[in-house]
């Protein structure tokens, strides 16, 4: 099989992944936490991933490099928008009015402090709850736990890193059980699993060779379920996952991954077939924010899944 | 149910033991249920002789496609397929650029796709494919299993109370057997074959001899597999 052409700049699918970074850039006011002065939980959903992949990129663009230079013209302006939100004052109190939200609040300061910057304001919540005890106190699935664990180790805020593998062991992906009864929950389970405790292709799975083939197994059969049903966000998540796993090349990896790529219409990627066929059957008719709603999550997983793709290749 | 600690030939005995039971006690509501009726025993008959029932019939060719075409293609040509490669008398090698392992992988991952949607049909039919062209794969085996363990106490296969509520008898009556044929054609291509066949067929003590002998043709009526969804009328070029 070919290896991927490494272009010079941003990886090895250059021109599409430029695409979806225009795409997301020209549309981050669509990313809104309050509509009408209530908070817009989609909204703040949609800022934490954000910093996650901004987090992502300038590590990347520090740690490699080469092929990263064009996220300079996107790194800031995604930076003053997440700023210019996270230090609203009103954004800001929301995390003490609310601490069994507060973690889900301050994900995305947790992602930009551990680039460097810094809140005071948020840094006295973090030691208020803490003491208030929170998030511990709040239970989670094992999954949701390795994605906290990660956040706050990335954040700075840990002492030791986490036990990767310890956490590994109680989600999903350390006994997937039967393919054929593989529900859409459990394989999101199985691709954040791997996507943090890689650290998105960072670092080794900590597994032994019988669990990484088990769990490269169970991924590859998802990836062919939800690449025949047109589940693309799923289908990008688990070829991120592939990569962070160093998969073989597979036909399965491979014709999956064709039409993801395909997938993309102006840089947006569509979240599953049926929001394609509504985006195209709308038209200009749909609205901006509508639009935004069901391509924003899939297009920023396009946006890891090519760089770590490209990031593998490179390192290797 | 399928028991790992069971030999394979003797789940699928006992499968098929229990789904002649069911078969046998079934009062046909018309002409193509009576058919599906007698297929259905017969395969169970085969099931337990360790003997394919359907013959390599058809003198057309019957070639494995690309597989990437497998996932697009609709269910209806998956299942035409399924049937065409069944029923071949020979199969020319497929123009695949993977070898066997990768090629069973792959129908073994597609069969338990269709597995998470409860579609029976189809999970039959792909493991009827990896079956006549001699594949092994552990998805392969567990898309076998899962086929074994969708039989109900009664005999029949496939979780259909809630779907047959809303057809009439005769529709519901028919809509059973043809998905017992389905499944029961799968059972009896891997009975035949390999760990699934016996050396030496048991003698028969079920009900068999006094059936009819039937020849098999993919445009007889009663060989006819559609690939509606349940409660649609197969009008032989779409389903309505």
């Amino acid at each position: 099989m070919m290896r991927p052409e490494l272009h010079p700049r941003l990886g090895p699918n250059n021109k599409p992944l430029l695409a979806h970074l225009t795409w997301f850039t020209r549309n981050l006011g669509e990313i809104t936490p309050f509509v009408d002065g209530e908070f817009h939980f989609p909204g703040v959903k949609a800022l934490a991933e954000l910093a996650m992949v901004q987090a992502c990129l300038d590590d990347w663009r520090t740690r490699i490099g080469a092929g990263y230079e064009s996220w300079d013209l996107y790194a800031a302006k995604w930076r003053d928008f997440m700023t210019a939100i996270i230090e609203d004052r009103a954004y800001a109190e929301a995390a003490r009015k609310s601490p069994p939200h507060a973690y889900f609040l301050l994900s995305p300061y947790l992602m930009l402090r551990g680039s460097g910057y810094r809140s005071a304001y948020h840094e006295h919540t973090l030691r208020l709850l803490e003491k208030w005890g929170y998030p511990r106190t709040q239970e989670v699935v094992p999954y949701r736990l390795l994605d906290r664990e990660l956040f706050f180790w990335k954040a700075g805020c840990r002492a030791a890193e986490p036990d990767w593998r310890a956490l590994y062991r109680q989600t999903t992906l350390a006994a997937p059980g039967s393919l054929a009864f593989l529900d859409r929950d459990g394989a999101y389970s199985m691709t954040h699993t791997i996507l943090y405790m890689c650290d998105f292709g960072a670092r080794r799975a900590p597994l032994d060779r019988a669990e990484r083939d088990a769990a490269l197994r169970a991924v590859e059969g998802a990836l062919l379920h939800y690449w025949r049903i047109g589940n693309w966000d799923l289908v990008g998540e688990l070829l991120a996952s592939l990569d962070c796993l160093q998969s073989p090349a597979s036909l399965i990896r491979e014709c999956a991954a064709a039409a993801f790529r395909a997938a993309a219409t102006a840089g947006a990627v569509p979240a599953d077939r049926e929001a394609a066929e509504r985006i195209h059957r709308e038209g200009a008719a749909m609205s901006t924010a509508t639009c935004f709603s069901l391509c924003y999550h899939t297009t920023l997983v396009a946006i890891l899944q090519a760089c770590i793709e490209r990031n593998r290749h490179v390192e290797s | 149910m399928s028991n790992p600690d069971q030999p394979l030939r003797e789940t699928l005995v006992q499968a098929a033991e229990l789904a002649m039971d069911w078969a046998t006690r079934v009062v046909p509501t018309g002409a193509q249920a009576d058919a599906l009726r007698q297929v259905a025993l017969q395969l169970c008959a085969g099931i337990r002789e360790g003997t394919r029932l359907f013959g390599r019939t058809l003198s057309d060719d019957a070639t494995l496609p690309a597989l990437p075409l497998l996932v697009t293609m609709s269910r209806g040509e998956m299942m035409a397929l399924a049937n065409r490669i069944s029923l071949a008398d020979s199969l020319p090698p497929a123009p695949q650029e993977v070898g066997d392992a990768e090629q069973a992988r792959f129908l073994g991952a597609l069969a338990l796709s269709y597995a998470q949607a409860h579609d029976l049909p189809c999970v039959s039919a792909l493991l009827r494919i990896g079956t006549r062209l001699s594949l092994h794969d552990p998805w392969l085996t567990e898309a076998r299993d899962y086929l074994v363990d969708q039989q109900q106490p009664d005999g029949r296969f496939g979780l259909l109370c809630a779907v047959l509520r809303t057809l009439d008898d005769g529709a519901a009556d028919e809509a059973m057997l043809r998905l017992q044929v389905e499944v029961l054609w799968a059972l009896n291509e891997v009975a035949s074959t390999g760990s699934g066949a016996s050396a030496t067929p048991p003698t028969r003590s079920g009900p068999s001899c006094s059936m009819p002998a039937i020849k098999v043709s993919p445009g007889l009526a009663s060989q006819r597999h559609t690939q509606c969804e349940i409660g649609d009328s197969d009008s032989g070029i779409g389903c309505v």
